[in-house]
């Protein structure tokens, strides 16, 4: 009378995150369809909801009759223990089946700290953690995401990898696995197939040797069928690459629960310290005209009140007047409002804001991410100091009193000087609001200032670099701290210990398959969630394995190293990552791509801005 | 704030939404509305939000086949549209059963006071429990949390109708009639858990609830 299942979610905190049939969700026959495809996302649903990447290719691939794309997610661990009491596997939101019974398993990879649930996830769902020891039954795992160009920490459990977007590798994927299903072959021939497309990289098929010093002495193929480099892939054509006309609209909250309309990817700007910076590149736009009608299409089809521009910087979008004018026309009509994250703060912008601004003033976010001039010409973010107090002079002027200021803490060459100018510059934004007549005033304003540790990425300029020890972040932030001199400035900082394992895992190679399954054994999940997060666990992994964790984050690398991920070719080309960082040490600047080209190796992609100009 | 009508809506939640929780449900609602086209009156000011009234919250885990909703409307549409374009925007697990215009003579939502339930119980054991027995006691105390404190309150006069339904193994169905409203809840789960604590030999493992009803003196709301 009463299903296992209901006295079990009725003993969980939001249950509902367990039970899928929102609107939206594609309903097929799963016994009629060659491919079962389990998207699974290693956070709980709330985040994994909000990602644009797996709404595109949950839709993308349902297109396909042939398959069935079910979305998973990692349970929260008080459903997890209740999982495991009774027995029950990892499932898919769509049909309940158990992930093993799928025939691909696909994790998305978004930050490091998600790691230990990729393999938690795999535990739940009773597939072999390791590849070498799947079984041919076992499904198929594969893995992509921002996090997957330095796919070497996982080379163990992930059978293969997509290399950049995968609306342009999947279908090949699916059509690769449905010839290979009905020859009815081995799953090494499945594997050796999809070799032949371009941006699959099969961990395996590769063997490492190590120097002395730990560092890498060969990255080599293993077989014939292997690449040497594996070359990401891109949309060439943005403008027309698909986009669901429909999305899944969550019956519980989640982090960003609404209408996402991607303008454009990849960034002009190549802040040296921005991963997606290099990686998404070359820029290409989508028509603002299109966005318009998509929009339109999306709000009727969901009932969402809220649209929200997503790219890596709104400002830098060629047709933003003409979009916003287009949205605001049709959404006004139907109470929707437009949010606009990422906005460099100018008149243009301020107008626009003012035209949007439907609920209260509240806070605007700037990142000058460093605290002196001299520092923001090493990370090349292009503001001044001039530039944020005229933003800031402006927005006071326009009603808003709270602001909010990023900073990291820890970036190459950084002097305590450096720190400092943390406290200098917050101040001098207080100074702007008390520069406005005293009638304008709106009570006191509240600048907060937060700083987060900086993590040396791939395919970064600074992926050579030293990230600092926790002690010597301890010590920064106590600068940063103390060069705040006044009470209506709240400063607050990332936890040093998480950055630690992220930049450990961001820079790192196969070596640490093993660490991630000592630190599964030891409990290690949700890492980046605080209340679950065991640096002592990790650091006992970390011992257990025999592996020096400051090997991978707190050693500077010499440029002639053979890097991990050397084998991934994202368009950028090495040489021009390493005159990028010697520029940085000499504090000089280069354009960004609509300025002029760098010549940076993305234009072998031959899209977006690199033929438009 | 009011729109130039109002119509009343009759709704059921089906298992398939058991677990969507009153806040939840209310996000569904202003979605829902959005997408079903039809003429809402919102309200003004920086947040436009629609003009509505749920009768009473449910409870996350619990169903239901007789819920109501007021909503406004700013100009008049024909019910029997109004009840498609609902059950068309609501996308499943809510069913729309009904729709009235509603004006003076009929009740307000906001006079519901009494509450039936079908409740489903998981025992231990398989004996049935001795209800009479239960019932013709001098007191029921049970303790009943509200938001600020948890205190213990005499329920015996607070259960309209206990019955049961049938029984199967460890299994047994009551239909269970409580208050309701604004003024004061009860839930039937508090009834089972007293006969738990009273009646030896039932010793309650699960419930799971099911509204049938809700009434204003004794009257349904469409």
């Amino acid at each position: 009378m009463i299903d296992k299942i209901d006295k079990i979610l009725m003993s969980v905190q939001k249950p509902v995150q367990y039970t899928g049939g929102e609107l939206g969700m594609v309903k097929k026959d799963a016994g009629s369809v060659d491919i079962r495809f389990a998207f699974c996302f290693p956070d709980n649903y709330e985040v994994g909801m909000s990602h644009l990447g797996m709404k595109i290719l949950y839709h993308l691939l349902n297109e396909r009759d042939d398959t069935y794309c079910e979305r998973v997610f990692a349970p929260w661990p008080d459903m997890e223990q209740k999982m495991r009491e009774n027995d029950i596997k990892l499932f898919s939101l769509e049909t309940k089946t158990s992930v093993s019974d799928f025939d691909i398993v696909g994790f998305t990879l978004m930050y490091e700290l998600c790691y230990s649930n990729v393999i938690n996830m795999l535990d739940l769902a009773g597939i072999k953690i390791k590849s070498s020891e799947r079984g041919e039954d076992e499904p198929f795992v594969c893995a992509g995401g921002a996090c997957a160009y330095n796919p070497e920490p996982l080379a163990d459990m992930i059978d293969f990898f997509i290399m950049g977007e995968g609306e342009e590798v999947l279908p090949e994927v699916m059509d690769a696995y449905s010839t290979w299903k009905k020859s009815g072959g081995k799953r090494e021939k499945f594997l050796e197939a999809i070799c032949e497309i371009e941006g699959i990289y099969v961990p395996a098929f590769y063997d490492v040797a190590y120097k002395e010093d730990g560092t890498i002495a060969s990255f080599e193929p293993n077989r014939a069928c292997a690449k040497k480099k594996i070359k990401k892939r891109i949309i060439r054509d943005f403008d027309n690459s698909y986009f669901p006309e429909q999305l899944v609209v969550p019956y519980g909250e989640t982090v960003h629960d609404r209408v996402t309309l991607e303008i454009f990817r990849g960034c002009i700007r190549g802040c040296r310290f921005c991963q997606a910076g290099y990686v998404y590149r070359p820029v290409r736009e989508k028509n603002a005209k299109k966005l318009v009608e998509l929009a339109k299409k999306l709000v009727s089809q969901t009932g969402y009140e809220e649209i929200s521009l997503c790219s890596l910087s709104t400002s830098d979008y060629t047709q933003l007047s003409e979009l916003t004018e287009g949205l605001l026309d049709e959404i006004c009509k139907k109470k929707v409002n437009l949010s606009l994250p990422s906005l460099r703060i100018d008149n243009f912008s301020l107008d626009l804001m003012e035209k949007v601004q439907t609920v209260r003033k509240s806070g605007i976010t700037f990142a000058p991410e460093a605290g002196s001039q001299r520092l923001r010409d090493v990370i090349k973010k292009g503001v001044t100091e001039q530039d944020l107090l005229n933003s800031v002079s402006l927005i006071f002027n326009g009603g808003w009193t709270n602001v909010k200021l990023y900073f990291m803490i820890g970036l190459p060459t950084e002097t305590s000087e450096d720190i400092m100018g943390i406290g200098a510059l917050s101040s001098k934004v207080l100074d702007e609001y008390y520069k406005l007549p005293k009638e304008k005033r709106h009570g006191a304003a509240r600048i907060s200032v937060s700083a987060s540790t900086f993590v040396p990425k791939p395919f970064t300029p600074f992926q050579w670099e030293a990230q600092d020890d926790i002690e010597t972040i301890y010590e920064k932030q106590g600068i940063a701290r103390s060069s705040i001199k006044s009470k209506q400035i709240k400063f607050s900082w990332h936890d040093a210990e998480t950055s630690f394992l992220e930049g450990v895992f961001a820079r790192g190679d196969r070596r640490l398959c093993d660490v991630l399954v000592a630190a599964h054994k030891n409990g290690c999940k949700f890492d980046g969630w605080n209340e679950y997060f065991d640096f002592e666990a990790w650091k006992k992994s970390f011992e257990e394995c025999g592996v020096d964790a400051t090997f991978y984050n707190q050693r500077k690398r010499s440029f002639d190293e053979i890097l991990p991920w050397d084998h991934i070719d994202v368009g950028v080309t090495k040489a021009f990552l390493e005159k990028e960082a010697r520029l940085a040490y000499e504090e000089k600047l280069t354009p960004n791509c609509r300025e002029q080209c760098t010549n940076c190796g993305a234009a072998c992609f031959k899209g977006g801005i690199c033929v438009e100009r | 704030m009011k729109g130039k009508y109002t119509y009343r809506l009759r709704y059921e939640k089906t298992p398939e939404v058991r677990y969507v929780s009153h806040l939840d449900f209310v996000r569904v609602l202003n979605r829902t509305v959005r997408r079903s086209g039809l003429p809402i009156t919102y309200t003004e000011g920086f947040n436009p939000h629609p003009v509505m009234m749920v009768a009473m919250p449910l409870s996350v885990g619990v169903t239901s086949e007789d819920e109501y909703i007021d909503i406004d409307f700013d100009e008049k549409v024909d019910e029997a549209e109004v009840l498609k374009r609902f059950n068309d925007a609501f996308g499943g697990g809510f069913v729309a059963t009904a729709v009235k215009c509603i004006g003076e003579g009929d009740l307000s939502l906001k006079k519901l006071d009494e509450a039936k339930y079908r409740v489903i119980v998981e025992q231990e054991g398989t004996d049935v429990p001795d209800i009479e027995t239960f019932l013709s006691r001098d007191t029921i105390v049970v303790s009943k949390k509200s938001k600020s404190a948890t205190k213990d309150v005499d329920i015996k006069n607070d259960i309209k109708s206990l019955e049961i339904v049938k029984t199967e193994g460890n299994y047994i169905v009551f239909d269970i009639d409580v208050p309701a409203g604004n003024e004061y809840n009860l839930k039937p789960e508090l009834v089972v858990h007293a006969m738990d604590k009273y009646l030896d030999g039932f010793n309650v493992k699960f419930v799971l609830a099911h509204r049938t009803a809700l009434l204003c003196k004794g009257q349904r709301f469409i």
